[in-house]
């Protein structure tokens, strides 16, 4: 089994004025995520390593980092793909920082929030049956809602650096996203928000959001979509809602359905 | 104004400035070109050309356009960049704004002298 040195970035705010780095040399086997070795780290060398993950399976997007300069997710990057002796883990760049490898993932969710990122409805009314999309409609969003708010295409962009205001690659594409989507009629709210100076034309277009993306999502490609939507208007068909069922009878033996307990 | 109008006015600039641009270096700055398909210019950067050019309308229009499109492209252009710098997004537009105007006036100063020496020499 190789072995393998694990530089790990720690910092504690009510210890340390600045942060250091930690090493952690042990054997890891193949199979092995960065995920589980941190793991390892805090179960038998080091109880006090901070880090935030959940799902294990690149769902929840909770444990992305730095890992030797690039922001990955811990649970879907294999320590031996990386083919490195040493690895150098930091918390993701571009947030602030909390404890060891957490930041503060308040400007991403602040973002987000800024686009209206659900679905607003045609008409004031709750609709009282389904939308009708069709299969060509979805694709067009399809990889868009893929996103898990994992941060790391912040992290990677390089005008967040630099702008702190600026909307980033995860909230853009998330309006583009709900933008493409039928059943939504929320494009000239959206477009107040992301036709602006710190919106889509603060990207330059380094595409690095869309390399980084674990889930294969391209936000690079929603950001330049909505630039040409803007400029050429964007012709959208509304989903029309489900016609009433007719002339439908249940089975025999299926019993009724409650009334609605939300009116 | 929504940046996408903004964007598109200094997109559009673009074209129009080399093509008007191509018009004044083409007859100001390449007679030997000129010259060679029989076009004669003479001395265009002689006191007496610029001084008549600057009372005939085409070009007066020309230098016209061409100032108020080169103000806007390389203004817009200079706000795209103080906008990396500075969130001060206020602060920058009326910076901007300011520095185009004074420039354009400076700009307009120089057509409408011009054109008064052209037509009342003395």
């Amino acid at each position: 089994m190789p072995l393998l040195t694990f530089k790990i970035q720690r910092f504690d705010p009510e210890k340390d004025k600045e942060p250091y780095m930690q090493e952690f040399t042990f054997e890891v086997e193949k199979g092995l995520t960065i995920l589980d070795c941190l793991n390892y780290i805090k179960e038998n060398l080091d109880a006090t390593l901070s880090y935030r993950a959940s799902c294990r399976m690149g769902i929840c997007g909770s444990c992305a980092m730095l890992i030797n300069d690039y922001p990955r997710l811990a649970c879907e990057t294999q320590v031996l793909v990386l083919g490195k002796t040493l690895i150098e883990i930091k918390p993701l760049p571009n947030y602030p920082l909390v404890k060891d490898l957490i930041v503060d993932l308040t400007p991403l969710f602040a973002k987000h929030r800024a686009v209206k990122p659900y679905v607003i409805h045609p008409d004031e009314r709750q609709p009282e049956k389904e939308f009708i999309q069709t299969n060509q409609e979805q694709t067009k969003y399809l990889q868009f809602a893929y996103c898990l708010k994992c941060g790391i295409c912040l992290a990677a962009c390089p005008t967040v650096a630099t702008a702190d205001n600026f909307l980033g690659p995860q909230a853009l594409a998330q309006a583009y996203r709900y933008n493409s989507d039928t059943r939504d009629n929320g494009l000239k709210d959206r477009e107040k928000i992301i036709d602006s100076s710190y919106g889509l034309w603060r990207c330059h277009m380094a595409g690095a959001c869309a390399e980084a993306c674990p889930k294969g999502v391209d936000p690079a490609l929603a950001i330049q979509l909505m630039k040409k939507e803007t400029i050429l208007g964007k012709k959208k068909n509304i989903a029309p809602l489900a016609l009433p069922l007719v002339g439908v009878e249940p089975r025999p033996g299926i019993p009724k359905a409650p009334e609605r307990t939300v009116k | 104004m929504r940046e996408s109008r903004l964007w598109l006015i200094f997109l559009l600039c673009g074209p129009l400035l080399i093509f008007l641009l191509g018009i004044h270096l083409i007859f100001m700055h390449m007679n030997t070109i000129l010259d060679f398909f029989g076009i004669k210019t003479g001395q265009v950067l002689a006191y007496n050309s610029v001084i008549q050019r600057a009372t005939e309308l085409k070009w007066l229009v020309l230098y016209f356009t061409l100032l108020l499109l080169g103000l806007y492209h390389g203004l817009y252009g200079l706000r795209s960049v103080l906008l990396e710098l500075t969130p001060r997004e206020k602060v920058v537009n009326r910076f901007v704004l300011v520095l185009g105007l004074l420039l354009f006036f400076s700009g307009t100063y120089v057509l409408m002298k011009s054109y008064m020496i052209g037509i009342n020499p003395s």
